[in-house]
């Protein structure tokens, strides 16, 4: 028992030595702060915070005026009017128009003036089947233009670099004199042809919709109607020139007066209605939006979203959601290594 | 209007490395803690007020703002949360509240050390840390909490036993900092927008991408939301064979 109670005092006097030690040895400590000096520091902050206020208040397309929800995502107008710009810039660079089994035909009498009067020489069956012609489009520079909702787009794009391959079905049925000399010419060439550059103009808008809590910029844009112009090659006028020159002189002399070539271009020169549907253009989403779901720290959260108003000012476009949060099933409790001594705190040195 | 809300809350941020617990009087202690904590509210809050009047807020950044409401939701969820501190004794996390008022972004952890062996024996404590860093990685943002202080509540120990404890978490505060709940913002930001090949009509298009490049530029508390500002690099669009596969013509990663 003496013995014990010796050990204990030793302790006891070693524990006191070490806490003077510790005591005696640890940094200096600078003067506690008074009482004024504290209530100065918070007027100070106070009068920051206030400052800073006014200062965001003044940026009226800052954070300052950002609506109340629990979640927000501030998008900047820049950004998004970027982002848009280069989808559909670049969709529309990598976009082809390819059209199958066009046709455009031309069945008439042939009038031309003889030496007294103007007689009917024979009749002419023209048909073009364009078996198949592509062009790629090319844009233009965007413009675009915010509204309350939506942002309304007009984009120039050109038809270009197209080219094409057709056969010429031409029948060509002498009437009076010429059917003397000339008889009925049928040929069935094949033949090529270009694309003529045209330029158009897409406009539409993107109207802004939330899905959830993400917003989708949303197209609303008409189908667009083009006429597309074909012209043949030379290599084709050389084919149909050819078809002329076989013939007689007197036969050729009929057929310049009736001008095969300028009949094909007459044919051709209506061009073909191509409509280029809406659905091209595709909904865009913006580049942030608020999830349903996450996990922390092994805790699986399902979120209840509730999307507040999208706000949209000169310069951002703001939305969000208030969130509840639910959580779902809990990993296994940490694991608990062999019963330790019992204590509630750990001593010092262990 | 912190003070008002959580009179402890004094006790708050870098006391811990004055070395100012225990055999210090307790408002003394606080009083320390709590000239540090303004002293950094004050010098973010002329940071801000510097850039605010210089410059106004950056027009090209995205701001996400998360509300105290939103992050006392996700991370209660979340709680209690526990960790072994040593051998035999566990740190619970309890409850956080959050102060997104002034710059800095302060979370209050209220919790409890206590026995592995013999879970009726606990101490309350209190952990205070700031929310200043913020990563963004794989289209998900996190905000780590960073713990500036850790205080043992009650007396049943003594001042010095409380110090002792308080020193030796001190000592662990990096350990500690690994079990807070890193703060897990629901907000996805996009790494970029996919378009498959399409044929529509007469028109066919080939697949394209135009990427995102998202990084965190900037972390502050106000007006009782921790705003988190994103730049965004948007492009150039990638078309044709330089584009990856895609199972969305909308942006990449949805789930």
């Amino acid at each position: 028992m003496k013995r014990t109670l010796l050990a204990g005092g030793a302790a006891l006097f070693l524990a006191a030595v070490g806490v003077a030690v510790w005591h005696v040895r640890r940094p200096s400590l600078p003067p506690p702060p008074t009482r004024s000096e504290l209530e100065a520091l918070k007027a100070r902050r106070e009068d920051l915070k206030r400052q800073l206020d006014e200062a965001l208040a003044q940026d009226d397309q800052g954070l300052g005026q950002a609506p109340r929800s629990g979640i927000l995502i501030g998008v900047p107008t820049l950004l998004t009017r970027d982002v848009v710009q280069q989808v559909v810039g670049g969709l529309f660079a990598e976009t082809t128009l390819t059209l199958h089994n066009l046709n455009a035909k031309l069945s008439k009498d042939v009038r031309v003036k003889l030496i007294f009067a103007k007689r009917t020489v024979g009749h002419i069956d023209l048909r073009v089947d364009i078996h198949e012609v592509q062009g790629l489009l090319k844009p233009g520079a965007p413009k675009l233009a915010f509204g309350q909702n939506r942002i309304a787009l007009t984009l120039p794009v050109s038809i270009a670099e197209g080219h094409g391959r057709a056969t010429l079905h031409a029948h060509w049925d002498s009437r009076g004199f010429a059917d003397g000399v000339c008889g009925d010419v049928e040929v069935h060439p094949e033949v090529t042809g270009a694309v003529v550059p045209a330029d158009y103009e897409l406009s539409g808008a993107f109207r802004f919709r939330t899905e959830g809590a993400q917003i989708v910029l949303e197209p609303e844009f008409e189908d667009l109607r083009v006429r597309l112009y074909v012209k043949p090659s030379e290599e084709s006028w050389k084919v149909v020139e050819r078809v002329v020159d076989e013939r007689g002189a007197v036969c050729r002399f009929v057929l310049d007066k009736v001008d095969l070539r300028k009949r094909l271009e007459d044919v051709l020169g209506k061009g073909f209605s191509v409509k280029i549907p809406r659905t091209i253009m595709k909904p865009v989403r913006l580049p942030a939006g608020i999830q349903k779901s996450l996990e922390m720290q092994g805790v699986r959260l399902t979120l209840q979203l509730q999307p507040t108003a999208v706000v949209i000012t000169p310069d951002r476009l703001w939305y969000g959601a208030d969130v509840r949060a639910r959580a779902g099933a809990r990993p296994g409790p940490t694991p608990t290594p062999p019963p330790p001594p019992p204590e509630t705190v750990p001593r010092p040195g262990s | 209007m912190l003070r008002h809300r959580c009179p402890g809350l004094g006790a708050i941020a870098l006391s811990s490395l004055l070395g100012s617990c225990g055999v210090e009087p307790r408002e003394v202690a606080e009083a320390r803690a709590l000239k540090n904590v303004y002293e950094k509210e004050v010098a973010d809050l002329e940071a801000l007020v510097a850039g605010a009047r210089q410059s106004g807020v950056r027009r090209d950044r995205i701001y996400v703002g998360v509300s105290e409401s939103v992050f006392r939701e996700i991370v209660g969820a979340t709680l209690p949360q526990e960790v072994l501190l040593g051998k035999g004794v566990r740190l619970r996390l309890l409850t956080a509240e959050p102060f997104f008022r002034y710059a800095t972004g302060i979370v209050l952890f209220q919790g409890r050390v206590q026995s592995v062996a013999h879970p009726s024996l606990f101490l309350a404590v209190r952990l205070a840390g700031g929310l200043d860093r913020v990563d963004y990685a794989a289209g998900r943002l996190s905000a780590r909490v960073r713990i500036y202080y850790f205080e043992v509540q009650g007396s049943a120990l003594g001042d010095l036993g409380k110090a002792v404890i308080e020193r030796i978490a001190r000592e662990n505060m990096a350990a500690i900092e690994g079990v807070v709940p890193p703060f897990e913002i629901p907000v996805r930001v996009e790494q970029g927008i996919t378009v498959r090949a399409f044929h529509e009509g007469p028109v066919s298009a080939a697949p394209g991408a135009l990427p995102f490049v998202a990084s965190v530029a900037r972390v502050l508390a106000f007006n009782e939301r921790l705003w988190i500002g994103l730049d965004l690099r948007v492009g150039p669009w990638k078309g044709g064979s330089d584009v990856p596969p895609a199972s969305s013509p909308t942006p990449q990663g949805r789930p």
